[in-house]
């Protein structure tokens, strides 16, 4: 029984998001910041959710936890953290979510921690909240984290104020901060955009193996499709706030299933491909709710029903769904395209 | 197009006095760069790549003019330009620079075209009345329609606005033209649509450029030739090719390697360089590169390496240069070049 009960919570994916539908309003009006958008994150799973900027990413990934701005609303949909349905949590009921199930690793570290408290004392606050209260079990614990996070000298790294640290060592510590209670969940906004390549690169193989050893789930919100191939399982392309397309990193990466994917990987400057003309996407996203398909204006495969109808995320194949009127005879003319870059 | 040098840099080194001014103490000194060599021919691009705090963008304003360098010769189709005070405007007009956010370098209280105009009547480029005409023939040359010259910065998106400031800087008719970061701060879609706007212009106009990147996909696919700057120093020079092969210095192919590519199952189980950037306020000796070399030898912590030539139009600065493709040293990152020359 006791068993059933386990596999059971193992089999339920810790995240799922279901037509979630978020406004801004403003005295004059309101615009759509995410429309009809559903995903799920299994046990384990790393998810990428990619778009420009202005695509709703960062939207989607606040609101699950609930850190939306003042002027955004859940107006639809449901999102469920480990089966539990969060848009109507009140904040005490948020805050007990946040420090059982979920983390959030921000884009900019420096302003995720606190400046004039220590690295040491605010890794401490956090078990503290948790509930720790024993001061040689949490010491020895943020040495633990520290030394996880590859950050040289924990002892004396401790005693260091923000500041004093290098980003990617501010990075490193606020990956010790979002993991040191074993969360379920992480929610990661762009954490390398800020970091230069080399750094970058360290900070995304030492999230993936952290969270690999200690099976969490994470979220990563990017703009890069080259991020999303190095970290990622599976990837969400948003676009005007609207899910396009989901499926496996390779399945979309290689033969994508809708246009703006293709458009936006043929739109990359590849590395070894020189001097060729980039293939652009004319036009830019649009800047209030359209009828159709959102894509439509600036698509070389729109048809006069597209800007009327909007598709619908509709799944095909397993694990893969694509928001295109035309994605199945479109489905070799898109990959060809993204591949020739 | 090649004709000589446009542009030459001899021995430039800058340092700048940082941190807190205490009494009696000197203040630490930081050497943005040193000892660089290079030289540009006229009308070719040349990518200048490395990680921030290497001395890349220090570069970029001592070509422009906009630092003065403590040592070393800058000079422009021959002319002598270290002294900014004694640049003669005419030829220091030939070198014009576009920065990386395109907002905060346009006046926000400024109409976009009288942004344009302004330059034009400083320096007359033309006749007070053609200038208008003039304002518009830039605004077409950059892709936008002159309609838009009676907007504000604000009203304009991140692509527009970069736009307007190319569109600037050409308004003077330079020679060349130095980007730093140019497209960092714009969506890839967008950035797409500026990158192919510097080649049409380059192409167009004859124009030399100078691409501060540290998006080693973006210069790769633009520049003729790139230099790879660690710790204020050039490191390796050479045709725009070795950021994918043919890299020499272990820090260029471990740079390029860093960069993620949209490519699924590339997955590394290593970091391509580890640690960190150290202070350079306290660089370490020999090779600057050591502290991070995955190929560091006892003989790199006693000289410094010099800019070697190692080949035509190639130069690094390793002990131990890397060799055949797939015969590394470390061996890490052969199959790295595999993968990209298959999909290439």
């Amino acid at each position: 029984m006791h068993n059933a009960v386990q596999m059971d919570a193992a089999a339920t994916p810790i995240l799922q998001v279901e037509g979630l539908d978020i406004e801004y309003r403003s005295a004059a009006q309101a615009s759509v910041a995410a429309r009809d958008v559903a995903f799920s994150i299994g046990r384990g799973e790393v998810f990428g959710l990619v778009g420009e900027s202005g695509s709703g990413k960062s939207t989607v990934l606040r609101s699950i936890i609930g850190l939306l701005h003042h002027k955004a609303r859940v107006v639809g949909g449901a999102i469920r953290v480990a089966g539990q349905e969060v848009t109507r949590l009140n904040s005490a009921a948020l805050a007990e979510l946040r420090r059982r199930h979920v983390a959030m690793i921000f884009q900019d570290p420096l302003r995720a921690l606190n400046p004039v408290m220590t690295i040491g004392a605010q890794l401490a606050e956090v078990m503290e909240a948790a509930g720790l209260r024993d001061r040689a079990e949490i010491h020895r614990r943020i040495v633990g984290a520290l030394q996880d996070v590859g950050l040289a000298d924990p002892e004396i790294r401790m005693r260091a104020y923000p500041h004093e640290l290098s980003g990617g060592q501010r990075q490193r510590v606020a990956i010790a901060a979002a993991l040191i209670r074993s969360p379920e969940l992480i929610l990661a906004d762009e954490p390398t955009t800020a970091l230069d390549v080399t750094i970058q690169d360290q900070i995304l193989r030492l999230l993936y193996d952290l969270c690999r050893d200690k099976g969490m789930s994470v979220l990563l919100v990017t703009h890069d499709l080259g991020v999303v191939a190095e970290v990622c399982d599976r990837v969400g392309v948003l676009y005007a706030g609207r899910l396009v397309e989901t499926g496996t990193v390779a399945q979309v990466l290689s033969a994508p299933s809708h246009p703006y994917t293709a458009a936006l990987l043929a739109s990359m400057p590849r590395k070894g491909e020189r001097q060729a003309r980039l293939r652009v996407i004319p036009g830019r996203p649009p800047e209030s709710t359209i009828d159709g398909c959102p894509f439509a204006p600036r698509c070389a495969h729109a048809l006069p029903a597209c800007s009327a109808i909007p598709p619908v995320l509709a799944v095909h194949g397993a694990d893969r769904a694509s928001a295109c009127w035309r994605h199945d005879e479109l489905r070799e003319r898109l990959a060809e395209e993204a591949s020739v870059g | 197009m090649a004709s000589g040098p446009i542009l030459r840099l001899k021995g430039v080194s800058k340092a700048f006095r940082v941190g807190p001014r205490t009494l009696g103490r000197p203040r630490l000194l930081l050497r943005a760069l040193s000892d660089v060599n290079l030289e540009v021919e006229a009308g070719t691009t040349l990518g200048i790549v490395g990680e921030s705090g290497c001395g890349k963008s220090t570069l970029a304003r001592i070509i422009v003019g906009l630092t003065q360098p403590d040592a070393g010769v800058v000079a422009y189709e021959g002319a002598d330009l270290t002294d900014l005070h004694r640049r003669p405007p005419a030829v220091a007009l030939g070198i014009q620079m576009v920065f990386q956010d395109p907002y905060s370098a346009l006046n926000p209280r400024m109409r976009v075209g009288d942004t344009i105009l302004e330059p034009l009547r400083v320096h007359k480029v033309v006749a007070p009345q053609e200038a208008p005409d003039e304002r518009d023939r830039l605004l077409e040359i950059v892709g936008l329609s002159p309609a838009l010259a009676r907007r504000y910065p604000h009203e304009l998106s991140g692509g527009q606005r970069q736009r307007v400031n190319i569109a600037r800087a050409l308004s003077v008719r330079p020679k060349v033209i130095v980007a730093d970061e140019a497209v960092s701060s714009l969506d890839v879609s967008v950035q797409g649509q500026i990158l192919n706007l510097f080649s049409d212009l380059r192409d167009q106009l004859g124009l030399t450029m100078i691409f501060v990147s540290h998006d080693l996909n973006v210069v790769d696919h633009l520049c003729e030739r790139v230099a790879v700057m660690y710790l204020g120093r050039i490191v390796e020079e050479g045709r725009g090719s070795l950021l994918s092969q043919g890299a020499r210095h272990p820090y260029t192919r471990g740079l390029a390697s860093a960069v993620p590519q949209p490519i699924p199952g590339r997955r590394r189980v290593q970091p391509a360089i580890g640690g960190e950037l150290p202070s350079p306020t306290n660089p370490p000796s020999g090779c600057v590169f050591r502290s991070r070399c995955p190929d560091v030898q006892p003989l790199c912590a006693e000289v410094a390496p010099t800019l070697d030539p190692m080949g035509p139009d190639h130069r690094a600065a390793c002990h131990f240069p890397l060799t055949l493709r797939f015969e590394t040293p470390g061996g890490r990152d052969a199959a790295d070049d595999l993968t990209v020359s298959s999909t290439s």
